[in-house]
């Protein structure tokens, strides 16, 4: 009777430093399967962000070419500044983008997705240097479409 | 015959302690395996957006984009087809297509990053270039 | 006696492994994270301030040595501000601040992420940006200003 005691001793502190043994293993994984996903989700936002802004960049190209197409015709069509000024004013998209004229600068918008804007403004040149190119590109930026607004914050030990 | 009982209970709880000992080191060495795995993709991953988000910043701005190319490591397959090895892994394909007009001409750009046969992202790229044109 | 203190011997070194790879497996998504955001940060940057005459780089003496200075300039209420990445004391810096304050100390610019080196170049219309990352390794990047060049002072 005795002899079976002792085995069953002998097999519990080695079973229980082995269940001890898996389960710190286990934990181990599991942190590091949770720090991988985390990294890798991560890293595939970033590369959507990117490749949405390229490819608003790629239409804002585009659009800057139908501007371009658009802008020469007016320019032919014209005989002076005024009357290439009152032509381009009149041109109001180009591609798949609205243009909003403000004098001599136009103004073209691009969603990129995730709360941001990729806005393009060009400055036309005039009637006389129109020859040589219709536009120089001044502004080529993306914003964030939200902005910061303040909420009401806890009130802590009177602060 | 308790004795003989004891004895066979012993060895059942030890064989069923040795499978569920085996289950885990096999969950365990998995959950191991997959983090690796999800870890170096994650990695891949990074490498390849900065090189093609480098490509499509080059093709978009360089004065003169074949010269801008070739110094990156680029080198021509067909044409309009630049490839680029960074490393073993890896592989940067450049498809470029020029559309010209009369005032201009956009130089579009597909880029493509693969591992082996595994294309890991694409992007898009252009850049237009106004001409000199003549009154009519 | 021998049997158990191999035993135990041997889960130890088990676990001694395991934490290894644990470790292992964070490192590598740290460096990830690391390289991902200095890399993204700074492109981001350009793009979010290519205007005309915004983007220009400079050298500043820091600390007794040459830091190169990529300065985006913006207009707020008539005011010109400006944005200066620059790498100092291990790290990614940037300073928001009034154009007329001059950057004096590397603890002048906000902690963004570490890095070792941070070289810029600007040749036109092309900006080259060489990160070296606090493991040696280098990534060079291209951000083209598309509105045009770069700036004057």
């Amino acid at each position: 009777m005795s002899e079976k005691g002792q085995v069953r001793a002998g097999l519990g502190i080695p079973s229980m430093v082995l269940v001890l043994l898996v389960l710190c293993l286990a934990m181990l994984g599991v942190l590091s399967l949770i720090s991988a996903r985390n990294d890798a989700a991560l890293a595939e936002r970033h590369t959507e962000l990117t490749c949405r802004y390229y490819e608003v960049a790629t239409q804002a190209q585009v659009a800057l070419a139908a501007l371009d197409q658009q802008m020469t015709e007016a320019w032919q069509a014209s005989q002076s500044d005024e009357m290439y000024e009152a032509l381009c004013l009149d041109i109001a998209s180009a591609g798949a983008s609205q243009v909003e004229w403000q004098g001599t600068t136009a103004k073209l918008s691009f969603d990129a997705g995730f709360d941001r804007v990729l806005v393009v403004e060009v400055e036309r040149e005039d009637w006389n240097h129109a020859a040589e190119k219709r536009f120089v590109v001044t502004k080529h930026v993306l914003e964030d479409v939200l902005e910061w607004e303040q909420t009401d914050g806890l009130i802590l030990m009177g602060v | 015959m308790k004795q003989r009982f004891s004895s066979h209970t012993t060895l059942i709880e030890l064989a069923a302690a040795l499978l569920c000992f085996l289950l885990a080191s096999v969950t365990v060495l998995g959950l191991f395996s997959k983090a690796y795995t999800i870890s170096r993709n994650g990695r891949l991953l990074n490498r390849a957006t900065i090189f093609a988000q480098d490509c499509a910043e080059v093709v978009a701005g360089a004065a003169d984009l074949e010269e801008a190319l070739q110094q990156l490591g680029y080198e021509p397959v067909e044409d309009g087809v630049w490839r680029y090895r960074p490393d073993a892994e890896l592989m940067v394909l450049l498809r470029l297509n020029t559309e010209q007009t009369e005032v201009g001409s956009l130089v579009s750009g597909k880029i493509s990053v693969m591992r082996e046969e595994e294309v890991l992202l694409e992007m898009e790229t252009a850049r237009y270039n106004n001409k000199e044109v003549i009154h009519s | 006696m021998m049997l158990i203190l191999m035993f135990v011997g041997l889960s130890v070194a088990l676990i001694a492994l395991g934490s290894q790879a644990y470790r292992s497996i964070t490192k590598t998504a740290e460096e990830n994270a690391q390289k991902r955001t200095s890399v993204g940060y700074v492109v981001n940057r350009v793009h979010a301030f290519d205007a005309k005459g915004a983007v220009r780089v400079e050298e500043v003496e820091l600390e007794g040595q040459l830091t190169d200075v990529l300065t985006l300039a913006e207009w707020i209420d008539g005011e010109c501000y400006e944005t200066r990445l620059f790498c100092a004391d291990g790290s990614l810096r940037e300073q928001f601040t009034h154009a007329q304050t001059p950057l004096e100390t590397a603890y002048d610019g906000e902690k963004i992420v570490e890095l070792a080196e941070f070289e810029v170049e600007i040749a036109g219309s092309m900006i080259q940006v060489t990160f070296t990352h606090p493991d040696g390794a280098t990534d060079t990047v291209h951000v083209a200003l598309r509105s045009g060049g770069e700036g004057q002072k």
